[in-house]
């Protein structure tokens, strides 16, 4: 009897905590309902190198939970064998909301994303095939599959349900912006004067509460030539799409520098700026950029006072989402 | 009386709603010869000599038509064929005896609302080397092997056809004539694609494009009902 009523509390579905605030998550719950097993199976997955060909490279390698799961300090992310890449590695939260992924869409569903960056010979180097033939011999993992799926049975879809399971809990929420909007605090003058000014002008791609719209669009970089990347164009074929990226979130701007796709801004000023005089012309522009934005430069410091109250620090120290040191410190844990 | 009783309820099961087991296989042909895996084969079009080592593809939502309407849908959605692997060429419909048809159909790969529908196991895991890891999307058809007049490296060519978003939607749906057989047998003939496919114009695809659409209609005529 008893172990009928521990069996009934082990892979419970949970319900996925989505803030208030938010609008209805995206992402199709029904087909991946949450447990505690499957949740702590992906994040073991998330920052373990085995993903990798030599074992060297995770996901948290780019993906640093302090940072917001970004890369900071690099302009284009790095991976194994010392290879760069050729982008930044986008910050993770609130994926839940999402319906693309990458800079430029070309996983169409947060299950699938992964494939990407493990298949990458300048990220991971590897073949999920091979993945697979490690985890069924490693001493930890077939006790973490059972655990989470009833049986030690190791497939590409479980490894990829599990890790998007983790990264669907990294829900980002709780920022002072988030505190005023609930009435709970206030924004100093700087950050209430920075508020109106980014809802005049940033809004419109960067729309609250998540800070992004998720679409695509040209913001006015002109292409790199050392890169020659053009962004969707490079997953449809087509030219309206030419130099479209993935409008990423404002939340955590703080901590996920540097900026842009292929991080070539290293300071809120700088992006600033861009948007002020540096908007680059072209045939995909976005219609909302056809006129450069205006901000003298008090205005500019009070817009980054803005953007900092969109910084949580429950997220950036959340002891659920950080490396799994208990786990990882037994090599046979369950 | 449990005796009695049990194969009473034997007989009322088997009753109820007979159901055949309508096997339909597939067979891998060049012309009217069985395609071996490896052997070299010598292609009236293009004067081309080939041999193959890879052959796969998906099958899907497999039908039974009847006056063209549908009177049995397979519940097993997906199937991963391996045309070198005969284990995995024949498939098994369960058909209810009052039904007859003439016709089968089937897609040839995946429909694009299972593509955008996350990660799937079974015939679909990404394990299955079916899946594009780069740009979400199944692999419909992989056709790999060597030809005369492939200027590829090593003279391989690498057919992998896929795409499931508007304007690259390679999915092709085949209907077959069939008539009531209770046995459908599926000619798959890489003749008919190596007929307007020259690998030493073409010796790889990887990618959703126009031409994938256009080899994925060519791959559809490879099929044809054995009599």
């Amino acid at each position: 009897m008893l172990s009928l009523f521990v069996m009934a509390f082990r892979g419970v579905n949970l319900i996925f905590p989505a803030p208030d605030s938010f609008p209805t998550p995206v992402y199709n719950f029904e087909k991946n309902p949450l447990t505690a097993e499957k949740i702590e199976l992906g994040r073991a997955l998330f920052y373990d190198p085995i993903l990798s060909k030599d074992s060297s490279v995770s996901c948290s390698s780019c993906h640093s939970s302090y940072n917001a799961f970004a890369h900071i300090d690099h302009d284009l992310s790095h991976g194994i064998h010392d290879s760069i890449g050729k982008r930044n590695a986008p910050a993770l939260m609130n994926l839940a909301w999402q319906s693309s992924f990458m800079w430029d869409g070309s996983a169409n569903h947060l299950d699938v994303q992964p494939l990407a960056p493990i298949s990458s010979p300048q990220e991971m180097d590897e073949k999920i095939e091979h993945v697979v033939y490690k985890l069924q011999r490693s001493l930890r993992y077939p006790n973490l599959f059972a655990g989470a799926f009833g049986d030690s049975i190791i497939t590409g879809e479980r490894i990829l349900l599990a890790i998007a399971q983790f990264q669907l809990t990294l829900i980002s929420s709780n920022s002072k912006y988030d505190s005023v909007k609930a009435g709970k605090a206030s924004f100093t003058l700087q950050e209430s004067n920075g508020y109106a000014l980014f809802q005049k002008n940033c809004n419109g791609c960067h729309t609250e509460p998540l800070f992004s719209d998720y679409t695509f669009r040209n913001n006015g970089l002109a292409v790199d030539a050392t890169l020659k990347d053009y962004g969707r164009y490079n997953v449809t074929h087509q030219k309206k799409d030419s130099l479209l990226f993935k409008t990423p979130t404002l939340r955590n701007i703080e901590y996920t520098f540097p900026y842009m796709h292929d991080g070539r801004f290293h300071r809120l000023n700088e992006v600033l700026n861009h948007y002020i005089s540096g908007i680059s012309q072209s045939p995909t522009l976005d219609k909302q950029l056809q006129h450069p934005v205006v901000l003298n430069s008090n205005e500019k410091v009070d817009m980054i006072a803005f953007l900092l109250t969109l910084s949580d620090r429950t997220f950036i120290f959340n002891t659920k989402f950080s490396y799994p040191r208990q786990l990882f410190s037994n090599p046979t844990a369950q | 009386m449990l005796l009695i009783a049990f194969s009473g309820l034997l007989f009322f099961s088997e009753s109820k709603g007979q159901t055949r087991s309508v096997p339909m296989s597939f067979h891998p042909m060049i012309g009217e010869q069985t395609l071996i895996k490896d052997s070299s084969y010598i292609l009236k079009s293009f004067s081309d000599t080939v041999r193959i080592d890879v052959f796969r593809f998906y099958i899907s939502n497999i039908q039974l038509l009847n006056n063209g309407k549908v009177v049995n849908e397979m519940q097993e959605r997906y199937f991963l064929l391996d045309l070198f692997d005969t284990a995995t060429c024949k498939l098994y419909l369960l058909v209810d005896n009052s039904i007859t048809y003439d016709h089968v159909r089937f897609n040839l790969g995946i429909d694009s609302t299972t593509n955008v529908s996350g990660v799937i196991g079974g015939p679909l895991d990404p394990t299955r080397g079916m899946y594009w890891t780069w740009q979400s999307g199944y692999i419909n058809t992989k056709l790999e092997g060597y030809g005369a007049r492939c200027t590829e490296r090593n003279q391989r060519f690498q057919y992998h056809l896929g795409g499931y978003a508007a304007p690259f939607n390679s999915l092709q749906t085949i209907e077959l004539e069939v008539g009531n057989v209770l046995d459908i047998s599926i000619a798959v003939d890489v003749n008919r694609f190596f007929s307007e496919v020259d690998t030493g114009q073409l010796g790889h695809l990887m990618s959703p494009c126009a031409k994938a659409v256009s080899l994925s209609q060519i791959a559809a005529t490879m099929f044809s009902v054995r009599k």
